[in-house]
């Protein structure tokens, strides 16, 4: 028998420290103390933790999207939801990189005229 | 206000969170007679809800009453069986996919809910199952003292027993006796009797009825449970490793166990086993049976049976299949009647416990149906 998610989030959060591991606390706390699903636990967990995490529209709908599948399906189903998952957060994760490279040049340029201008001024 | 018995405290506790809510809710409003007597609540998908009390079907109404009849009882939905497995499963369905593809899942306090849909094979095997059309609630119940008064019977001194066969029809409560008597054999009753290690191999978990390897039910202080696990591999392992002097089965009859069932005997370790049937004459000429019977492997015999005209009977012999004692309500007279009637065994015949239905009465040994 595996571990039921409730456990398993549990323990991660044991195991862990970070962000992370708040969340899964705070879900399996909502679904084992409180009796609330995976699902809704999920739902109310990411709500709170939103203003916390500098997330995307388009990544939040994905992170809603893995509460509504945890633990519905058997293991092979499960197996092939995570993994679409992590292909889906791979793509969101190498977007996010490609904005900070951008953005990275951009305030490093406006970094190198701010720094121009004040030497003209001061000059 | 009242106190709750054991049972209505459990089944409150133990089964009704499972229910879907339109069901718990008509259920926590049942009379608290019904409750001490269900033994099944049986839903299907598109049909009244059905409980069994006492062996006799009944419908619930949203209101908590039975009616004989299924009209305006309550129905139930296939996505409330969906969501009632999925509750079962700890909202993780993939965590018990074995206990599922087995066909029923062990809950806390050993009830155990059966279930069947459309099974997914693959290579020949279920690998899931789908569309769930059925449940089946079955509460277990113990029954704490119902073989006091037969374990007297198969001990030989304060530190040995004899290799015993339970025997008795489906539903008459031969794995009740066999836990009950495994327990009193592993506790001991001192000065009496010492206890003795024992090993039990629950193969179909409803022995122990284990929950997460935690068996549920008492089987003494002295008794280890290797659970889910063919009965021949599970003596071979607790031969290995655990040394115990008495090996418990539960409905032995496997052709394949026959050579792992006499290596245990040779062994000098004893046998305490169940078995489906009426008498030990009948069982004599069954493939699972013959050598063992050849080889005089069982010393007593624990005969369970029930009737219409007679009370619960139970009947001790010993390997020659001369009469050691009875009890119940058969007319014969025991070899030591007063004492055997001590054994703390409440039985009542069919005809009473339809007539009993749902009017209270107490201690119904009725087993657990397996």
């Amino acid at each position: 028998m595996g571990l039921p998610l409730g456990r398993a989030l549990l323990s991660y959060s044991s195991n862990k420290s970070g962000e992370m591991a708040k969340f899964t606390k705070q879900v399996s706390e909502l679904h084992i103390r409180r009796d609330m699903t995976i699902e809704a636990a999920w739902q109310k967990s990411l709500e709170q933790f939103r203003e916390l995490w500098p997330i995307h529209r388009e990544e939040w709908t994905l992170l809603m999207s893995v509460g509504e599948v945890l633990g519905k399906t058997d293991k092979a189903g499960q197996s092939a939801f995570i993994q679409m998952m992590r292909d889906k957060f791979s793509v969101q994760e190498k977007k996010a990189e490609e904005e900070r490279a951008r953005k990275e040049k951009l305030y490093k340029s406006l970094g190198t005229l701010g720094g121009l201008a004040l030497v003209l001024v001061l000059v | 206000m009242y106190l709750k018995s054991k049972v209505e405290s459990r089944i409150e506790n133990e089964i009704f969170p499972y229910l879907p809510g339109r069901i718990k809710n008509a259920a926590q409003k049942l009379d608290r007679q019904v409750i001490n007597q269900l033994e099944e609540i049986r839903l299907r998908a598109g049909k009244p809800v059905m409980l069994v009390l006492c062996g006799y079907d009944v419908f619930l109404h949203e209101n908590g009453r039975v009616l004989q009849q299924p009209s305006g009882a309550l129905t139930t939905s296939a996505e409330e069986l969906a969501e009632m497995v999925y509750k079962t499963c700890e909202n993780s369905w993939y965590a018990f996919q074995e206990d599922i593809n087995k066909g029923f899942i062990t809950v806390r306090g050993g009830h155990r809910i059966g279930l069947v849909g459309t099974p997914v094979i693959e290579n020949g095997r279920v690998i899931n199952i789908k569309d769930i059309s059925s449940l089946n609630v079955r509460i277990a119940r113990e029954i704490t003292g119902c073989g006091t008064a037969a374990v007297k019977h198969l001990v030989r001194g304060n530190r040995d027993i004899y290799n015993t066969l339970i025997i008795s029809p489906p539903g008459v409560g031969k794995t009740t006796m066999l836990r009950d008597i495994v327990r009193i054999v592993s506790d001991g009753f001192p000065p009496v009797f010492d206890g003795l290690k024992v090993g039990a191999v629950d193969e179909r978990g409803e022995l122990a009825a284990c929950y997460r390897g935690i068996p549920q039910n008492d089987l003494g202080l002295r008794t280890d449970v290797i659970h889910g696990i063919p009965k021949k591999e599970g003596m071979e392992m607790l031969l290995r490793g655990m040394s115990p002097n008495v090996i418990a089965l539960d409905e032995l009859g496997n052709p394949e166990d026959v050579s792992t069932v006499l290596q245990v005997m040779n062994g000098g370790v004893r046998l305490i086993a169940t078995a489906h049937g009426y008498d030990a004459k009948q069982l004599k000429s069954r493939l699972g049976f013959l050598e063992l019977f050849r080889a005089n492997a069982f010393e007593r015999f624990v005969v369970l049976s029930e009737s219409e005209k007679h009370f619960y009977e139970i009947k001790i012999m010993d390997g020659d299949g001369n009469v050691l004692a009875v009890d119940a309500q058969s007319g014969r007279k025991p070899v030591d009647h007063n004492g055997f009637n001590d054994g703390g065994v409440h039985a009542f015949t069919k005809a009473y416990r339809k007539a009993g239905a749902y009017q209270g009465g107490s201690g119904i040994f009725t087993g657990t149906g397996e």
